[in-house]
Formats: structure tokens, sequence, C-alpha cells
């Protein structure tokens, strides 16, 4: 090898620079064509190929710069927004979108703040002439005052917009990572069960269907009710000594409102449905008065103005939706109906909701002043019920509280 | 402006490079200015007041050192006091900057006195900057070095591929490299660059940065008090002391390739620490330049001047086996006690570091001990006995290691009970099926299965690398790679005569796969680990 390149005349170290320099230049640019025409995390916009690129796994993982760039190629009217429940649990698709929604674009992203979901809903103005949204607001959330370190991003115009573009697509194209999510994606053609983004940006269910294949509902269940009893613990602990009032954080959902009523947008603000395990955690945590104290809060915070062209609905209490059994350890091929774990629905619920709130089919309550008490008293009286009839709720909770 | 930047890379690099060469044929003397420049303008990139901050710094060591090389022996006692002087001022910077907020928290840990400590800026380097100012001034005091003009000390201190992290190197190993180049750029010196400065690259985004990111939970963890369960604890570990490694090693590599861009070696600064036997030689072998520093300029005069003063009292001293227990903890262990402890809070400010400095130190001392008092028929050269030292050197460098990661020391404390399994025993929900098919029973718990099994893939990969295969300075070892770098006996191996660095097609094919690898991984943008010390 050696007597290759020093045969070609130059001194053996000036011609391995050369071989190098070419070399580098030639596997820079295959990276990047392969990214590009794979485009596994949708920036490119590349046309998807059944058998090569069609499905897209790694927006798994790269939700949120995916749906940066899928809102733009859509122009939406309708938007949806919220966290990882809008993204996986509601479908753009959905039949019961009203027409000026359509085309709707799921912006839900997971772990967002409410801090962050103006943000999306300012970039999506800029892309479309948005008429209606949806937004879910996890009353736990609302509950507390935002955390120091959540800061929204700053507005991307003119250079900034650039520069933030120019990176995005480098990183999508001439990076490592893309490189492996290439190589993913194209394997990943053949599997069942993985995840997929829609170009209106809906995420599969195909994670949570390997998860439940894996280890069966009930250990799925009982490991999500571990992680809220502790995520609640924390949570109370930052709340002690605090009144409602006081702790309540009620100024983002509050932008927002303001955000649509500028521009002229039908605003439903949904509490998502939750199973009974997580009202069970959230109660345990002696946080049960302030979720039902939140409703209050958001019901008047919409009546100000006269609640102009913005609703109110709560699908989180003990229906028969929320206090589905969940199939005992080893009940091999039993499954739930409407709940993945006990936080995220799955998208025959997120259907059912859309019908509630488009096309006023039977399915939770929309809040207004007048209701409210009676309707806090009705979900008090449904709790005490279930916790009576104790459905399997309690038994999985003591497993999680002490490692399964 | 990081090393791992494609602003230095690509820009700041060539650039450099290509002045300094064009106006180097012609005017030496400017090409050095122009290295100086650069210099600044690489250090200023960061925080531009920092150079407002070390400029002043750098001209009063200048004076100082003037006045040493005025005075010499004519004037001691204005010699002394000049340079005593020069100690404390570099001292009592690096002081303010580094230690105030830690000697106020110890006051009122022991008093609890409170105060209000506005928070400082540590400018980037200061530890190494204000290390090398003091070997000068050493230097220049003991006779070493009998010249120096204000350019040649200003790019002493400034050439910007030692500046932030070492390695730590001399005035007159540095500058009569300057003085005798002839301002030609060589290829082959950039052949030698450009493959140490890539495989430090790779080293770092490829090695170094996943693994940080795949055991920052668990650290997270016990920083908030939390117990990191067996294999997560074990994870954090062996990640942590691969991620520091591939860290440092790689931003050293890098250094030295840098610079060798220019046609200057800088001396060698790792050479495979994790193959060491003893810990002993394990300090030989990590991060040397700080070894040679702490040994030239603290443990060796601490020693002699404790020699001495025994000598004239007619006391022992250290006589082989039949050094007395007395002379060893005066000689010894007091003089390694005390370097260790300062090489602990050399690192950081913070109880930690001394925790860690200390455990390094009563090592030392007691591989000391053993070297003097080793049974008769202990098989010393025996491979049993070999391997038995190196699983021990091991197993103390990493849990060592622990404090000098760990937030606190009550954090290192719950990963090393992690790792002695009073914590638990957890997987991820995914490997659950797989865990009891081969009869283990572990708790289940909501973490990426794929992100466990990757971390445990890359510590394996990693453990293959710093363990089987020769280091980059031992391939490069025929083309002179690191001052003074030769290939240690048993590095001499087939594996290392195969794959040894040649100006080959071969190599060029690999290298450029590295440095593409390297080049496409720059967007997770991560400083090193020792810029902040």
């Amino acid at each position: 090898m050696a007597d290759r390149v020093a045969a070609a005349g130059a001194s053996p170290a000036r011609r391995f620079c050369l071989v190098w320099l070419s070399m580098v230049a030639g596997l820079l640019l295959a990276t990047g064509v392969v990214n590009a025409v794979i485009d596994p995390y949708l920036v490119v916009g590349a046309p998807r190929i059944a058998g090569l690129n069609a499905i897209k796994p790694e927006t798994e993982t790269h939700t949120e710069l995916a749906k940066d760039y899928l809102i733009v190629r859509t122009h939406p009217s309708g938007l949806m927004l919220g966290d990882s429940k809008v993204d996986i649990g509601l479908d753009p698709l959905s039949p019961a979108w009203p027409a000026d929604a359509r085309p709707v674009f799921n912006d839900g992203v997971p772990g967002i703040r409410l801090e962050n979901v103006a943000f999306r809903l300012r970039s999506a103005l800029a892309v479309g002439q948005v008429r209606r949204v949806l937004l879910l607001v996890n009353p736990q959330e609302v509950m507390a005052p935002a955390p120091p370190e959540i800061a929204p991003p700053p507005a991307s115009r003119g250079w900034a917009l650039f520069s933030q573009t120019a990176h995005d697509v480098m990183l999508a194209t001439l990076s490592l990572d893309a490189l492996r999510a290439s190589f993913a994606t194209i394997a990943a053609q053949v599997r069942a069960d993985v995840v997929d983004m829609s170009p209106l940006g809906a995420t599969g269910e195909g994670g949570f269907r390997a998860d439940i294949a894996g280890v069966g509902y009930d250990a799925v269940f009982v490991q999500k009710d571990a992680d809220l009893i502790a995520r609640f613990a924390r949570l109370a602990a930052r709340l002690r000594g605090l009144s409602p009032e006081e702790s309540e954080n009620l100024a983002p959902v509050a932008a927002l409102i303001a955000l649509c009523r500028q521009n002229g947008i039908e605003l439903d603000i949904v509490i998502p449905p939750v199973h009974a395990d997580y009202l069970e955690a959230l109660a345990d945590a002696g946080l049960w008065p302030r979720y039902e104290h939140v409703k209050s809060s958001l019901t008047a915070l919409i009546a100000q103005d006269g609640g102009a062209g913005t609703r109110l609905w709560d699908f989180g209490g003990y229906d028969a939706v929320a206090t589905e059994p969940v199939p005992a350890p080893r009940m091999h091929g039993a499954g739930t109906e409407w709940f993945w774990e006990p936080s995220h629905f799955k998208k025959v619920l997120g259907e059912k909701l859309l019908s509630a709130v488009y096309q006023a089919a039977a399915y939770g309550v929309r809040l207004t002043p007048d209701m409210l008490a009676a309707h806090l008293a009705a979900d008090e009286e449904a709790k005490r019920h279930y916790e009576a009839e104790d459905a399997g709720s309690r038994s999985r909770l003591q497993r999680a509280a002490h490692g399964g | 402006m990081l090393f791992n930047s494609y602003s230095f890379i690509l820009l700041f690099v060539p650039i450099t490079l290509g002045v300094y060469y064009a106006i180097g044929r012609a005017h030496r003397p400017a090409s050095a200015l122009w290295l100086i420049a650069a210099s600044l303008f690489f250090y200023a990139w960061w925080r531009p007041f920092n150079v407002l901050l070390i400029a002043p710094s750098i001209a009063i060591n200048y004076g100082i050192v003037r006045l040493l090389l005025r005075w010499g022996d004519r004037r001691p006692g204005a010699s002394r006091a000049a340079f005593w002087g020069g100690i404390l001022f570099n001292l009592g910077f690096l002081g303010y900057f580094k230690y105030s907020g830690f000697c106020l928290q110890m006051v009122h840990d022991i008093t609890g006195a409170s105060f209000v400590v506005r928070s400082i800026i540590l400018p980037l380097g200061i530890s190494f900057i204000t290390f090398q100012k003091i070997a000068l001034l050493v230097d220049v005091r003991a006779g070493r070095v009998t010249r120096v003009a204000l350019r040649d000390y200003a790019l002493f201190v400034l050439f910007f591929p030692q500046l932030i992290a070492g390695p730590i190197v001399h005035y007159r190993e540095l500058m009569p490299q300057f003085a005798a180049l002839d301002g030609l750029p060589r290829a082959e010196n950039f052949a030698v660059g450009l493959t140490l400065f890539f495989t430090g690259l790779f080293k770092k985004v490829i090695f170094a940065d996943p693994i940080a990111a795949l055991i920052a939970p668990a650290w997270l963890q016990a920083a908030g008090g939390g117990h990191p369960a067996f294999f997560q604890a074990w994870a954090a570990c062996l990640g942590y002391m691969l991620q520091l490694y591939f860290d440092f090693s790689g931003y050293s590599d890098m250094a030295i390739g840098l610079a060798r861009l220019f046609g200057i070696k800088l001396p060698p600064n790792f050479n495979s620490p994790l193959k060491a036997t003893n810990i002993i030689d394990y300090w030989a072998r990590w991060h040397m330049t700080l070894t040679r520093f702490l040994t030239a300029y603290i443990f060796t005069p601490l020693t002699l001047s404790l020699t001495r003063k025994r000598a004239a009292q007619g006391l022992p001293i250290m006589g082989g086996r039949g050094t007395t227990l007395r002379a060893f903890g005066v000689l010894l262990a007091y003089p390694t006690m005390v370097t260790m402890g300062l090489a602990g809070v050399w690192h950081g400010a913070g109880y930690q570091f001394l925790v860690f400095g200390v455990l390094h130190g009563i090592a030392l001392v007691t591989n000391h001990a053993w070297r003097l008092r080793r049974p008769h028929w202990w098989p010393a050269k025996s491979r049993a006995a070999h391997f038995a030292g190196w699983a021990l050197t091991f197993l103390f460098v990493i849990c060592a290691e622990i404090f000098f990661r760990a937030a606190s020391v009550s954090a290192g404390i719950g990963i090393l009970r992690g790792m002695a399994g009073l914590s638990g025993l957890t997987l991820p929900m995914a490997l659950l099926p797989h865990a009891q098919a081969l009869g283990l029973h572990a708790t289940g718990v909501w973490e990426s299965g794929t992100d466990f099994v990757q971390l445990w893939g890359w510590i394996g990969a990693g453990l293959f690398v710093v363990l089987a295969l020769p280091n980059t300075l031992e391939l490069l070892a025929a083309y002179d790679p690191a001052l003074g770098f030769k290939v240690r006996p048993a590095g001499h191996t087939r594996v290392l005569r195969k794959l040894a660095w040649a100006p080959s097609f071969a190599w060029a094919t690999g290298l450029s796969a590295v440095t593409a690898a390297g080049l496409l991984s720059l967007g997770r943008l991560s400083d090193f680990l020792y810029w902040h010390f």
C-alpha cells in the first residue's frame, strides 16, 4: 500500500495528505446524499418511497425537529397543541374535524411545557391561516409555577431563522447521527410495530404496541404508576404550604387565549382523559383538591371577557372510560380499550374526544361557570364510588410503591 | 473557541496556518507575532474580558523574569524577594479566581460564619497558565533559562494548542524549537499532525461525548440524593472513567497534533494509563506533564529539604528495605500526601477533589510501602501478579474517580453504594423478559432499554480500545509524535507492529474515515472536561 502512495512521485507524506483530503471530501458528500434521500427526520422533505424510507421511526427522538419542518409544508388551518398525549393520541385526519379546520396539523411535542406551546402557535401562524386550535392542558402543570429553567425559545426571524434552518439541515444531512438514523430507517421498513410520523404530524402507536407486546399491560401500568407516584410526590413537596391561588400558573394559558383571540382563532382547551390509576396516584399525593381547583380556575379564566371563541372541556374524571379494568399480570391476549398506560390514551379514545368537542358526541363535559359546582360534586361522588368498589388501581399502586 | 467546533477546524486553524507559513518564509519574527495575535483571538473568543485579566498577569510575570535575570546571583536577597513575590502573585491570582468561594465555604463549615460570595467567573485555562508561569520563574531562578525576550515569553504562555489545558510545557522545551524553525511547511509534520488531531477528535466525539450523555442520568440521580442501582452505578463509574480518558487524552492528542502542524513537538500527556499495573505506574502514564510538574516543583523539593534536615540531625533517611517507619513517614508519606492533596484541589475547588487527591495519596504511599517491604515469596514477575496488580489498580482508579465527577462527597458515596449492590438491581422494562430468561431477577424501571444496551456497548468498546490496542503516540512512535516519547518495552506488541502508522494509502483511508466520523459528529457541541480546571 505504501508503495502505491510513493509511486505517484510526490513524497509519501504529501501524497498521504492529498489522499486523506480527497477521501474525507468524498465521504462527507456521500453521507450528505444518503441522508438527504432517506430524510430520517423529515427535515429535507424527500419523497417517501415504500420499502426505502416511507416509515420514519427516528422521528420518535426528533419529534420537535420533524414537526418544525412538516408544518411549513402543511400550511395548517387547524392545529393540535400539547404534549405526547396529543402527539400519539389525536388524529389530524379524524372525520370529526370541522371543514374549516382542514388541513389539521398535530403539533404535539412530548414533554413540552405550556410556556413553550405559545412559541409553537406563533410559528404555525407564520406559515398558515390557523382558524382552529385544540389545546391539551394537564392540570398538574397548571398547579405549580414553572421551574426556573423553563424559558421559551427566542423567536426565530431573519438571520436567526436562516441560521437555525442551516443548522438543522446540516444536522439532518451532514451528521453521523443522521447517517445512523438513515440506516435505522431503511432497516425499520420491514418491521412491525415501529413508530412513524404522518405528513400531518401524528405519531403512530407502534412504540406502545411494542412495549405491551414485551411485558404486558399490567407491568406497563405498574411501572408508569411508580413513575407517577414519584412525580406527584415531588410536586406535592413543591406545593407544600402554598394555597392554590398562590401557586397556580395560569399565565401561559392566558397568553395562549389572548394570542388566539388576537388572531380570530377558535380555541378548544381540553383537560385530557387519564386512567383512574393516575387520578388515584394524584389523590394519594394529596393533590386531588388542587386538580379540581385547576378546573375552576380555568373555567373562570375562560369566562373573562365573555369567553368569546374559547371553550373548556373536561375529560379527566372518574367516568366509564377512566375506570376501565386493566388485564391481570398473566392474562395473555387480553387488552384495554382506551389506555396504553395511565396517562396515555389510545387513538380510539382520541377519536371519541374529537367527536365530543366538534360533533357534540356524548363524552366528557364542557365546563362553564353555571354548571361547574354540580360537575365537581359529581366528580367527587364518582371518585368515592370507584374507591369503594376498588377496581384494581389500589393493588397496582401498592405494587408500584413497593417496587413491583 | 472549542477545538471540536466547525469554526475552529474549518476556519481558525486553516487561516492561522496559512498566514503563519505565508509570512514565516520571509519574516520569522512576524510569524511569531501572528501566532501570538491568533492565540489571543482564540482565547478572547470565549470571553474577551479574559484577555484583560490575563494580559497584566503576563506583563507582571515577564517583569519578574527580567528582574531575576538581571539580579541573578549578584543581588541574592532582591532576587529571592522577586522570586517569592512572583510565586505569591501567581498563587494569589489562581487562588482568588478558583478558590475564594471554596475557602469561604470551608470557613463557614468550620465556624458557621456566613458570607455573601459574589460569583467569580474562572478565566479559561487559569490553572495550566499559572503552572507554566511558575515553572518558568523556578527555571530562571535555578539558572536553567538564561534569556527571555518579551515576544518569546508571550508565545510561550499563549501558544494556542497548549494554552487552555496543556500539555504543561517548559520554556526550555518549547522556545528552542521555535528558534530552530525555518518557516517552511513540512508534509511529514502535516501528516503526523493531522493524524494526531483527528484521532483525538474521534476519541472526543465518538467515545467521550456519547458515553457522557448516557451516564448523565445516573450522576444526576446521585446528585439529587437518589440511589443508582447496581448496573446503573457500575455504568456511571466505568463510563465516567472512559469519558474522562477519551476526553482528556483526545484533547491532548489534538493539542500535540495542532502544535505539530506548526512544526512544534509538545511533550506526551498520556501513555495508556489504564494498562498500569500499579498506582505509581498509573501516575507515570496519566496526565504526565502534571505529574512531572508536581514531582519537580513540589514533591522533590519538599523531599530533598526534609532529607537534608534529617541528615543534618543525624536521623535515618530512606534506604531501601532498611528504611525505618519514621523515615518513610516523614520523607515519603508526608510529601506524597501533600503533593496529592494539592493535586486534588488543583483540579477543582471542592471537598470531593480533596477526597480524590487524598485517596490517590494513600494509594501511592501504600504502593511505595509495598515496594519496600514486599514479601520475598511474592512472584512479582509472574503473569498472575501482573494481572492482580492491574486489576487492583484499575478498580482503585475507577472508584477514586467517582469523587472527581460527583457533585458532592455524598453523591460519590451513593454511586459506591450502588456498585456494592446496596441499592438494588433494576433493568429497563423492555429488557426484563430477556433478563428473566437468563435467570436474572431485577425490578423493571421506566428507562430506555436502547440507551441501556448502547451504554454497555460503548463501555465494552471503550475498554477494548484502552486495554487491548496501542495508543495514538505508540502507533506514531516511528515519526517522533511527541517530545521524548518512547514506546515502553511492554508496548512493543504484535498488534503495534501490524498497526504502526506510516504515510500509506491504508492509513490515509483509515484516517479519512476517522476524520469524516469526527467532522460529522460536531453538531453536538460539548467542551473538554479539563477546560474547567
